[in-house]
């Protein structure tokens, strides 16, 4: 076996992998601002509530096949996966979010995903959606959710 | 969301491209979606709680949750109670957190119990904090309401989001009458109701409580969450968290 035969088969396993590679949503943690403060140990129930409504409403959007900028947007993490040689996810992209009274997500801040159309796709993304229900107004801002990449497997 | 479990999931979507069209058909005669009946989101598997009645002898069952619709499946059932657990691929956002206790009986409480398809549309959802009443002094959950057809399977939440009940008929007002459901008409294309005329104001209705509903979960090992911790605060909308909740349901 030459060396070309013996790459080729690699690298169609990889894309076959990679094709598969999900944008989601691992977990969502409440604001940064109330788990800082010591004398608040025990964070609402109601806080956790909303944010777990919104890590899921956002890990659906962010998973949707059928939208352009979400395909798009897994093809810049893929290449950027390759570019690099990872065989493992990269780290997760920690996001905070603002949500407006209404329910419309206002603005969101996150480190650089290395490529400004990527970083354009997901503000977007998020920026567009206007959550299920209005945030409770004693809920502090902003809300930090983590984001995943991860590999799946068909079937 | 995985991408993988999404392409998995557009496959049932498919199989109910047809039922949708009559939905829609349906549909543009009042602006609603035309689902027969409401459920409400029992666990993060999409397992979804509604009555039994409205289930019942399906050629086809759906479940319909915004843009997305699901194959379901009965997987557990109770004449005595007319409740049933559907199956389904749907992934909710939040599902039910079930109050440790039953509703007070001893006064009156303010509760929100609504159709799913009147849910979708309802004006004022996101401040809207109560649209029923309990009624003190009987056997199980009633409550004073206005629920619209299609109620049947709604949950009923109290004020801070807890799940108490589940909505399974209208109560008659002569003491000989016997209770209707209140789930449309599947056979309708207009709209009919079984036992509720429209436009028809509050009126009373029976819920199953969930000391009960949690007994038959229990009982068929279904997952479901319960909690004495508030899920909502004073001032958040009960309607805007039954409509997160809220699964609406298609027997054809």
């Amino acid at each position: 076996m030459n060396a070309s035969s013996r790459t080729a088969p690699r690298r169609g396993r990889l894309r076959l992998a990679l094709g598969w590679l999900g944008l989601g949503l691992a977990s969502v943690a409440v604001p940064v601002a109330a788990t800082a403060q010591t004398q608040q140990p025990q964070v609402p129930q109601h806080w956790i509530s909303y944010a777990t409504l919104a890590g899921n409403q956002l890990q659906a959007s962010l998973g949707n096949p059928a939208d352009d900028t979400v395909v798009r947007l897994h093809a810049a993490m893929q290449s950027r996966m390759l570019k690099e040689g990872q065989s493992v996810p990269p780290a997760p992209v920690v996001v905070r979010v603002w949500v407006a009274p209404a329910g419309r997500i206002e603005r969101v801040a996150f480190d650089s995903l290395g490529d400004a159309q990527a970083d354009t796709d997901l503000r977007t993304l998020l920026t567009t959606q206007t959550l299920a229900e209005p945030p409770p107004r004693d809920m502090r801002q902003p809300m930090v959710l983590q984001l995943t990449l991860s590999f799946v497997t068909p079937g | 969301m995985p991408l993988a479990a999404l392409l998995f999931r557009l496959r049932p979507l498919v199989l109910a491209g047809v039922c949708l069209a009559v939905a829609a058909a349906h549909a543009a005669a009042d602006g609603l979606p035309d689902t027969n009946a409401s459920g409400v989101f029992l666990n993060a598997a999409g397992d979804v709680l509604t009555a039994r009645h409205a289930v019942s002898d399906c050629r086809s069952l759906f479940a319909v949750k915004g843009g997305q619709v699901s194959q379901a499946t009965v997987v557990a059932a109770s004449p005595e109670l007319d409740l049933a657990v559907l199956r389904t691929t749907l992934k909710p956002y939040l599902h039910a957190t079930f109050a440790l206790a039953d509703a007070a009986s001893g006064h009156s409480v303010g509760v929100f119990a609504e159709a799913y398809a009147v849910l979708q549309h309802l004006p004022g959802r996101a401040t809207l904090l109560s649209n029923a009443m309990t009624v003190p002094g009987v056997d199980g959950l009633q409550l004073l309401s206005g629920v619209k057809p299609g109620a049947s399977g709604s949950a009923v939440l109290g004020a801070d989001g807890l799940l108490l009940g589940v909505v399974v008929e209208r109560v008659a007002a002569a003491p000989h009458a016997q209770g209707t459901v209140l789930s449309r008409a599947a056979s309708s294309a207009a709209g009919t109701v079984a036992g509720m005329p429209p436009g028809m104001g509050a009126t009373q209705v029976r819920a199953v409580p969930v000391s009960q509903v949690r007994e038959f979960l229990r009982a068929h090992d279904i997952a479901f969450a319960q909690s004495g911790r508030p899920q909502l605060s004073p001032m958040q909308s009960p309607a805007a968290r039954a409509s997160t909740l809220s699964v609406g349901v298609l027997c054809g």
